[in-house]
C-alpha cells in the first residue's frame, strides 16, 4: 500500500532526484544538491547552538563565570568573514589547533607507531608467517622513504618495489570492501522507496 | 594592528597550550590536571562556535550571488531559505523536538543517504569500462579484488567458504601489515607536523594574511 | 563496410543500461528475495561473545557516530546489537559527538528499538542518552577522566539524577565501549577511540564500522587495541540471526548477492572484449 505520509513523498523526491544524476545532470538534481548543502549547514547550527546550551551558556547561569571567557573566544570564530578584523579568528582557531595538537602528540606516539612496530616484529605462534607479515610492513614503510635516496637505487630497490605490489593487493582487498558499503547503501535506499515509499515489500 | 597582535600571540597561544596538555599528559600534577581540564572543557564550547561558522559564508556567498543574479541564483534565494528554516526551527525548539525530526527526515535523512548510495552506479560503471586487466600491476589490483567481492557475496559464502577463506587470508597476512607500514609513515608524519605547528614553522591555519606578516 | 567487430559491441554498452540493469535487478530481488541461509563469520561472534561475557548490570558506553550515509549498513547493526544489551539486561549510556547522531538515536531507539515496551527497560535507570556535544576527540579525552562532564542528558536532567549513572565516574567504570562509526580519520573515529581510551586507559574497545574502513581499522585490531572489529555491512544479518530479531540486514542479503554476482559480471564482460578487442587487432 502506497504511503499516505507526506514525509515520506519529500524523502522520495530527494531520493529519486539524487539518484537521477548518474543518467542525466538535470535541475532536480541541482535543487536536490543544493537543498543537501544547506540542510548540513543548518542542522550544524542548530546542534552547535544546543551543545552550546547544554555545555556552555547553562553553567554560565549557574553561576560558573569562567566559561564567560571560551565563550567570548568562540565568537571571535565568525569574525573570520570580516575584512578588517579577520585575524580575530585566529584567537580561536589558535586555541583549537593547540588542543588538537596537544591531544595527538601525546597518544600518538604510542598508538599508532610503538604498539603497531611492536606488533610488526612479534613472530608469533607461526613464525613463517610472522616473518612475511614484518617484512610487509618494512618494505612498506621503505617505499614512502624518500629522505635516503639509497633505498630507492641499486640492488636494494627491489624491496620498495616488493612493497608497492603488496600494497597493489591490499588496495585491490580495500576496494572488494568498498563495492560491498556501497552497494549496501544503495539497497538501503532501494529498500525506502519499495518498502516504506510504495509498500511493495514486507 | 601591528603583526604581534595578528599573528605571533596566536601561534604563542597555540604553543601554550599544546605544551601544557602534553606535559599534563607525561607529567602528572594536580595543578597540571586542573589547568588542562579547564583547556579541555574551553574546547569543548569553543568548537560549538567553530562548527557554526559555515553558516555565516554561506549567507555571504548566497546573498552575493543573489545580488548580482548569478546564473544559478534562484537556487541560492532556497539555500537561504532552507538554512533559515532549519534555524528558525531548531533553535528554539531544539533538536529533540518532533518537529525537527520530521524535518530531518523529510530532508537531510534522504539527501544524506542517497548522495552516497549513488556511487554504487560509478562503481558499477567502472567495473565495466576501467577495471581492465592491462597490466601486471592491474592483474595485482584486481584478483584480489575479485576474490573479496566474491567473499562479500552472501549467496556463494552460504554454500562455499573458499573465497572468504581466502579473502580473510590476505586481509590478515597482507592488508593488515601493509596498513600497519601506512599507519607508522602517517603517524610519524603526523607528529612533524604537529610538532611544527606548535614551534610556528606551520601557519596554514592563519587564514589569509597580509604583506606585513 | 564498417565492422564492428562484436567485442567493440561489446565494449560499448551504454552506462545507461548498466545503471538500468542494476536498479531493476536490485528492485527485483528485493521484492521477490530468494532466502538463502548464511552464516555467521567469525567477526560477528567476537563481538558477540563479548557481549555475552558481560555480567548482568555491566555499563556499556555506546557511541553512535554515524549520520543518513552510514545509516543502511550501520542502522540494522546498532539495533541488533541494542536489542542483545536489553536482553542481556546491561546498563546503556549512549552518547554521540556526531551532529546527526541524536536523530539516529530517535530513529533507532526510540523510533524502532523502543526498549520501554519491548523490553520493560526504563530511561534513566537502565539506559540514557547524553545527547550531541560539539567537542569531538576533547569530549571523548575528558569523558574519560569525567564520565559527567556534560552535566545533564539530552533532555536537560542532571546525570547526578539518573540511576543508570550509579557509580560511573571515569574510564575504570565503563565495561566495554563500543562505536558505531563511519569516520576514517575525523569526528569519533576508531583512531580518536583507541588514543584516548584503549591505548592509555586499556579500555576494551569494540568498533563497528563500514566495511570499507575494516583495512585502515585493522592495524588496531591485530595489536589488540581494538578487542572486536566488525564490518556493518554483512554483520548486520548475522547478529540479527544470533539475537533472533530479522530486519533489514537480512532483507538486504539477497540484494547484495545479486549487486555482487553483477560487478563481477560487468568486470568479466569488459575484460572479453577488452582482450577479444585486442586478439582481433593482433589478427
Amino acid at each position: 500500500m502506497i504511503s499516505s505520509d507526506i514525509s515520506i513523498w519529500i524523502a522520495a523526491f530527494f531520493t529519486i532526484t539524487i539518484m537521477s544524476y548518474a543518467f542525466r545532470d538535470n535541475p532536480l538534481f541541482k535543487f536536490a544538491e543544493r537543498t543537501f548543502i544547506a540542510a548540513v549547514i543548518g542542522h550544524a547550527v542548530v546542534m552547535g547552538v544546543n551543545s552550546l546550551r547544554q555545555f556552555g551558556f547553562d553553567k554560565v547561569q549557574a553561576g560558573n563565570i569562567a566559561y564567560i571567557v571560551p565563550i567570548v573566544v568562540g565568537i571571535t570564530i565568525f569574525s573570520r568573514y570580516h575584512p578588517k578584523y579577520y585575524w580575530l579568528s585566529r584567537y580561536g582557531m589558535a586555541a583549537l589547533v593547540g588542543i588538537g595538537v596537544g591531544l595527538e602528540l601525546r597518544t600518538v606516539p604510542q598508538a599508532n607507531i610503538v604498539s603497531q612496530l611492536i606488533k610488526a616484529i612479534t613472530l608469533g605462534d607461526n613464525v613463517l608467517m610472522g616473518i612475511f607479515t614484518a617484512m610487509t610492513t618494512f618494505t612498506v614503510i621503505l617505499h614512502f622513504t624518500f629522505t635516503v635516496r639509497k633505498v630507492h637505487e641499486g640492488p636494494q630497490s627491489v624491496l620498495p618495489q616488493i612493497g608497492r605490489y603488496l600494497m597493489l593487493i591490499a588496495f585491490g582487498a580495500a576496494f572488494g570492501n568498498t563495492v560491498m558499503t556501497r552497494m549496501n547503501l544503495l539497497v538501503g535506499r532501494l529498500i525506502f522507496l519499495l518498502r516504506d515509499w510504495l509498500g511493495l515489500m514486507a | 594592528m601591528s603583526a604581534i597582535v595578528k599573528k605571533n600571540i596566536p601561534l604563542i597561544v597555540t604553543f601554550l597550550i599544546g605544551i601544557v596538555l602534553v606535559f599534563e599528559w607525561f607529567i602528572p600534577t594536580d595543578v597540571g590536571n586542573r589547568v588542562g581540564t579547564g583547556i579541555r572543557e574551553s574546547g569543548i564550547i569553543i568548537n560549538s562556535f567553530a562548527i557554526m561558522a559555515g553558516v555565516i559564508g554561506l549567507y555571504l556567498n548566497e546573498a552575493r550571488k543573489i545580488m548580482r543574479r548569478r546564473d544559478d541564483w534562484p537556487y541560492s534565494v532556497w539555500m537561504i531559505v532552507v538554512v533559515s528554516l532549519y534555524i528558525a526551527v531548531g533553535v528554539p525548539l531544539g533538536y529533540q523536538s518532533d518537529t525537527y525530526q520530521w524535518i530531518y527526515n523529510s530532508i537531510l535523512m534522504p539527501l544524506g543517504a542517497t548522495m552516497y548510495g549513488a556511487i554504487s552506479f560509478y562503481i558499477a560503471a567502472a567495473a565495466y569500462r576501467v577495471l581492465k586487466f592491462r597490466s601486471l600491476q592491474a592483474i595485482v589490483l584486481l584478483l584480489p579484488a575479485m576474490i573479496l567481492i566474491l567473499g562479500n557475496t552472501p549467496m556463494i559464502t552460504s554454500f562455499w567458504t573458499g573465497f572468504v577463506d581466502s579473502g580473510s587470508w590476505i586481509m590478515s597476512y597482507i592488508t593488515q601489515p601493509v596498513y600497519t607500514g601506512i599507519m607508522v609513515g602517517v603517524a610519524l608524519g603526523t607528529m612533524a607536523t604537529g610538532v611544527r605547528t606548535l614551534l610556528g614553522l606551520e601557519t596554514g591555519w592563519l587564514g589569509r594574511k597580509e604583506e606585513a606578516e | 563496410m564498417s565492422g564492428k567487430s562484436v567485442f567493440d559491441r561489446l565494449e560499448s554498452i551504454p552506462r545507461e543500461i548498466i545503471y538500468a540493469i542494476l536498479l531493476v535487478g536490485l528492485c527485483y530481488v528485493l521484492v521477490n528475495p530468494i532466502g538463502l541461509p548464511i552464516k555467521v563469520t567469525g567477526e560477528t561472534r567476537e563481538l558477540y561473545d563479548l557481549i555475552e561475557g558481560l555480567p548482568e548490570g555491566s555499563v556499556v558506553l555506546v557511541d553512535i557516530a554515524f549520520g543518513a550515509g552510514g545509516m543502511p549498513e550501520l542502522g540494522p547493526a546498532f539495533t541488533a546489537v541494542m536489542h542483545h544489551m536489553f536482553q542481556r539486561n546491561l546498563r546503556v549510556i549512549v552518547i554521540t559527538l556526531y551532529t546527526e547522531g541524536p536523530q539516529m538515536y530517535n530513529i533507532l531507539v526510540d523510533g524502532k528499538i523502543k526498549p520501554d515496551t519491548t523490553y520493560g527497560k526504563t530511561y534513566g535507570t537502565d539506559y540514557c542518552f547524553f545527547g550531541y556535544n560539539a567537542g569531538g576527540v576533547t569530549t571523548m579525552a575528558e569523558l574519560a577522566r569525567n564520565m559527567r562532564v556534560l552535566g545533564t542528558d539530552y533532555r536537560g536532567t542532571s546525570l547526578d539524577q539518573l540511576s543508570v549513572m550509579d557509580g560511573v565516574e571515569d574510564y575504570s567504570d565503563i565495561d566495554l565501549v563500543i562505536t558505531f562509526t563511519t569516520s576514517s580519520g575525523g569526528i569519533s573515529s576508531p583512531a580518536d577511540w583507541v588514543q584516548q581510551w584503549a591505548t592509555p586507559y586499556g579500555a576494551p574497545l569494540a568498533c563497528v564500522v563500514l566495511k570499507m574502513m575494516t583495512p585502515t581499522v585493522s592495524p588496531y585490531y591485530g595489536t589488540g587495541q581494538v578487542d572486536a572489529l566488525i564490518p556493518g555491512a554483512g554483520a548486520s544479518a548475522e547478529y540479527e540471526l544470533l539475537v533472533n530479531r530479522p530486519d533489514e540486514g537480512l532483507a538486504s542479503t539477497d540484494a547484495l548477492s545479486f549487486a555482487h554476482l553483477l560487478v563481477v559480471a560487468l568486470v568479466v564482460l569488459g575484460n572479453i572484449a577488452f582482450l577479444g578487442k585486442g586478439g582481433a587487432q593482433r589478427a
